[in-house]
């Protein structure tokens, strides 16, 4: 029964999307269906929260077992496909996405952002309270911040408030991304031939700063077990030597991905900010 | 004593700059015939970046001026 209440949202949040949404706000855009594509596989799991959340039923698929977020967005995405081809079809719309596609096909694709949108943000003046040396220090320690106050905030609480505030933790850091991204205009993240000499330096610059500091995170992380284990061993308190019993909870496991996913997007942009402030390069 | 690099750029950014207003062209048309973006223009004026080869002589051929007479060390003339 729960499992046809989850299909009946996805087919209400695939009729809102497809007949109105889309049609209406995206129109020929596909870039702008796609991000909101990734908005909308995620409400029947915000509804189905507010429905499962307490109660947390299983959900069968033939011997699979789900809960309600997997269950929601699986079944959203696997409903979805055949709507999505049909509406792109009868909409004509293969060409723009072809071109879409086309367009990351050099052989960074997946590392950098589309060169059109670069050459857009190269002469954007519209982001410009970003850019100066106040907004691009408050992003680089605002967005360190979220990211290591977040991880910390999701190792000590429960699994219950971790798995809200989980949500609150992943919006402020794409927010903090997109808004680091826009300051320094993805140039961090540009592919070469959208740049010229002067930014290819300087978006190779960033990268090797960035390298220092996720080296410099990824060593911490990588080092706090073992002093810990050490540490065990020295007041006795692993009975076998060398095995340790560790309990890790559902926000603790979100705290270290999100703490390597957050500084893995955002560090190049990060570093970027951060020289320009140094050097005084603000636009 | 030879001067400071920071100040051979900045001898070469005016040289540019001056050039370019002789010329009557902005830092964006500027940038726009040698393929730069217009800040690029704007750091190289002012002492702030050391342009490539390539672009120097992008540079000087937009200019309507020979390389020597905008990309030159002091310590060379003296």
């Amino acid at each position: 029964m729960n499992e046809l209440i989850v299909i009946a949202i996805v087919l209400a949040t695939l009729s809102l999307a497809y007949l109105w949404v889309y049609p209406t706000f995206a129109g020929r855009n596909v870039t702008l269906m796609s991000y909101m594509d990734i908005g909308f596989t995620f409400v029947p799991a915000a509804v189905s929260a507010l429905l499962f959340w307490q109660s947390d039923p299983v959900f069968r698929v033939f011997e699979l077992e789900f809960n309600w977020f997997f269950y929601s967005v699986l079944a959203y995405i696997i409903i979805e496909i055949p709507v999505f081809i049909l509406y792109v079809k009868a909409r004509g719309l293969w060409p723009e996405y072809k071109a879409l596609w086309g367009s990351s096909n050099s052989s960074d694709f997946g590392w950098s952002s589309d060169p059109k949108q670069v050459k857009k943000s190269l002469q954007d003046e519209s982001w410009n309270g970003l850019r100066t040396k106040g907004a691009l220090r408050f992003l680089v320690w605002g967005n360190t911040l979220v990211i290591l106050g977040g991880t910390l905030v999701l190792s000590v609480i429960p699994n219950g408030p971790a798995t809200s505030y989980l949500w609150i933790h992943i919006l402020l850091i794409f927010v903090f991304w997109f808004l680091l991204r826009k300051a320094v205009r993805l140039v961090a993240d540009a592919p070469e031939e959208s740049l010229d000499e002067r930014l290819v330096e300087l978006r190779d610059r960033s990268y090797l700063w960035a390298y220092r500091w996720l080296s410099t995170v990824a060593f911490a992380f990588a080092a706090a077990p073992l002093g810990w284990g050490l540490w065990m061993n020295y007041i006795g308190a692993s009975p076998d030597g060398w095995i340790y019993p560790v309990e890790i909870t559902w926000g603790q496991i979100n705290a270290l991905f999100w703490l390597f996913a957050g500084f893995t997007f955002s560090l190049p942009s990060m570093a970027l900010a951060n020289y320009k402030i140094k050097h005084g390069l603000v636009d | 004593m030879s001067r400071k690099p920071k100040e051979e750029l900045e001898r070469i950014g005016s040289a540019v700059e001056s050039f370019r207003e002789k010329a009557d062209l902005s830092r964006q048309q500027l940038a726009d015939e040698v393929g730069v973006h217009y800040q690029t223009i704007g750091y190289i004026e002012r002492g702030e970046y050391a342009p490539s080869l390539i672009l120097a002589l992008k540079l000087a051929e937009a200019l309507d001026a020979s390389v020597e007479d905008i990309f030159w060390l002091e310590e060379k003339h003296e």
